[in-house]
Formats: C-alpha cells, sequence, structure tokens
C-alpha cells in the first residue's frame, strides 16, 4: 500500500469522515490547533528574540528558558494531537499538496535546529548568564528557529486555503 | 424593512466597504492571504508576550525581577506585535467589512479586544509594576488576563467558521 493509499484509507476512515463533517468538532479542534500553536511558537520566538538579542536581552537566558520550557512543550504537544486529527479528516487531500510537504520539511528542520541547540549549547545556556549578546551559535539557532517557524505557520495557512 | 445598514454602526461600515485600500486587497488573489499571515505571525508573537507576562505573574519566573527596569520586560515586544495585529487585522477588516458587519465573532472579538486591553492598560499594568501586591491578587489578574486574551484570538478564528 502506497502512502497515498494509506492517506485516502485514513481519510475515509469512519473517524476521519466523522470528523471532518461534524459541526462543532473541526472548528474546535482547528481552533485549539492554532492557539496551541500561537502558544508554544510565541513563547519560542521569546526564547529565539532573546537568543538574538532583540528582546528581554537583560534577562539570563536560562531562566528564561526554565520558565517557558513546560508551556512551550505542553503547547507543542497539543499542536501535534490536534495536527494529527486534522491530517486525518483530510490525509489524502493535503498529502500530494505541495505546500503541506514543504511544510513538514521545515518543521522537521525546526525540530533539528531546536535538538542541535540542545546538543551543542544546552549546557552552556547558565554560563552565559545576563550577557545580552550570545555566542555566534546561539544567535544562529535564534535566527534558524524563527526563519522555520515562519515557513510553517505560512505554509500551514496556505494548506487551508486549499493550494 | 428598516434598512440593515442604518444606525452608526451601519454608516461605518458603509464607508469602510469603499476604501482604496480595502478595494485594493479585495481585487487581489494574493493580497489577503499574505496580509492574513502577517497578522498570524503578529497575533503569535502577541500571545507570546503576553503569556511570559502571565507566567511571571503566576510565580513561574525564578529570577524574581520585575519588568519594569530595561531590557527585562516584555513590553516592547507586547506593543510591537500588537501594532502588526491591529494594522494587518484594519486592512484585512477594509477588505471585507461586510462579512464582518453582522458576524457575531467579529463583533465578539472586538468587544473582548477592548476589554483585554483596557485591563493591560490599567490593573494589569498595575500589578506588573508594583512590587507590594500579594500573590494571590497576581495571580487573579493573570489567570484573567490570559482567559481575555485567550477569548479574543478564539472568537477571532470563529469569524472564519460562522
Amino acid at each position: 500500500m502506497s502512502i497515498l493509499q494509506a492517506c485516502q484509507a485514513m481519510q475515509n476512515s469512519a473517524f476521519g469522515m466523522a470528523l471532518l463533517g461534524s459541526r462543532y468538532m473541526f472548528p474546535l479542534v482547528e481552533t485549539t490547533h492554532v492557539l496551541c500553536l500561537s502558544l508554544s511558537v510565541g513563547l519560542l520566538a521569546i526564547v529565539d528574540l532573546r537568543l538574538i538579542g532583540l528582546s528581554i536581552a537583560a534577562r539570563p537566558v536560562d531562566a528564561v528558558l526554565r520558565m517557558l520550557r513546560p508551556w512551550m512543550l505542553g503547547g507543542f504537544v497539543a499542536m501535534f494531537l490536534t495536527g494529527v486529527l486534522l491530517f486525518w479528516s483530510e490525509a489524502a487531500n493535503v498529502y500530494v499538496k505541495p505546500m503541506f510537504r514543504l511544510k513538514l520539511l521545515f518543521l522537521a528542520l525546526a525540530g533539528i535546529n531546536a535538538l542541535c541547540f540542545e546538543w551543542r549549547l544546552g549546557r552552556r545556556v547558565s554560563e552565559w548568564g545576563a550577557r545580552p549578546t550570545l555566542p555566534r551559535a546561539a544567535r544562529f539557532a535564534g535566527y534558524a528557529s524563527l526563519f522555520c517557524w515562519a515557513v510553517v505557520i505560512l505554509c500551514g495557512r496556505w494548506v487551508a486555503y486549499g493550494v | 424593512m428598516a434598512d440593515p445598514l442604518a444606525g452608526l454602526m451601519g454608516l461605518l461600515f458603509r464607508w469602510s466597504q469603499n476604501t482604496t485600500l480595502g478595494v485594493i486587497v479585495r481585487k487581489s488573489d494574493s493580497l489577503f492571504p499574505i496580509i492574513e499571515v502577517v497578522h498570524l505571525f503578529g497575533l503569535t508573537l502577541l500571545l507570546g508576550a503576553v503569556v511570559a507576562m502571565n507566567l511571571r505573574l503566576l510565580g513561574f519566573d525564578a529570577s524574581g525581577r520585575l519588568e519594569t527596569s530595561q531590557g527585562q520586560g516584555y513590553t516592547p515586544l507586547f506593543w510591537t506585535a500588537l501594532a502588526v495585529t491591529v494594522v494587518t487585522g484594519t486592512v484585512l477588516f477594509l477588505a471585507e467589512p461586510l462579512k464582518c458587519y453582522n458576524n457575531a465573532a467579529f463583533l465578539a472579538k472586538m468587544a473582548l479586544l477592548a476589554v483585554a486591553l483596557l485591563f493591560h492598560l490599567t490593573l494589569h499594568r498595575w500589578i506588573r509594576r508594583s512590587g507590594d501586591s500579594t500573590a494571590a491578587a497576581r495571580r487573579a489578574v493573570a489567570v484573567l488576563s490570559l482567559a481575555l486574551w485567550f477569548a479574543v484570538g478564539v472568537a477571532g478564528r470563529f469569524i472564519g467558521f460562522i
């Protein structure tokens, strides 16, 4: 079975069709998806802006991360789960869309960027303290994260427009 | 039958139908989605700033720093993000005012936005800056602020659903 056939089977399943056709569940799941996105990416953007030095430059990076990380991750989990539900209801329709594939690609890139940050710089975060200007690698991670997530949001909105 | 576009609100909506900017956006295929995505970027940053401010009020900020000193606060980000959302939101409205007219979600969003902003500039601002408020008061204000801003977001999303 090809991936497209699997997507078609998902979309045609009783659950997928019930979700897409439901009067309240679909808007509810979609609204949750968008708001969780705003929550998690909004908080992540604060971390990124701190890494770049554009916002809250006098706050210690580790304190910022410690306060925001649980909410960011919680938002990501909820965004991912509601995203899976939305995909379920329109799997074959969106699977063939270039914008959807681009979105998944940049989602993966954003994840790799975050993992690289943890591996390479995670232990050094506490050393930075409240220094406004951070090492080049940290600033790069901030820019890369902002760029990847901007593309993800852009593509996500475009998928909903039907492109 | 009474003219549905009568009255002050009707006047506002009638004027807003034919602004130069609104007509340009309406006639273009790509401008509306582009502006809407920028609106999304703005509201993402706005919500991030609001949540971060309120997490501090809820006591999750281990550094214990107030927001009043230079480079400590989320206020510049809040205002920048609000400016982006309001400007793009106004253009989106001008592109399709008739869709917003009589749209309960749109009217609810505007009312909630007004309340959220008023709250943000008064009680919320005072409690963000004061060092002698009780933890319970800070928590209550933070929860109310989060509820208001998320309600603005929910109502905004529902403009497209109804």
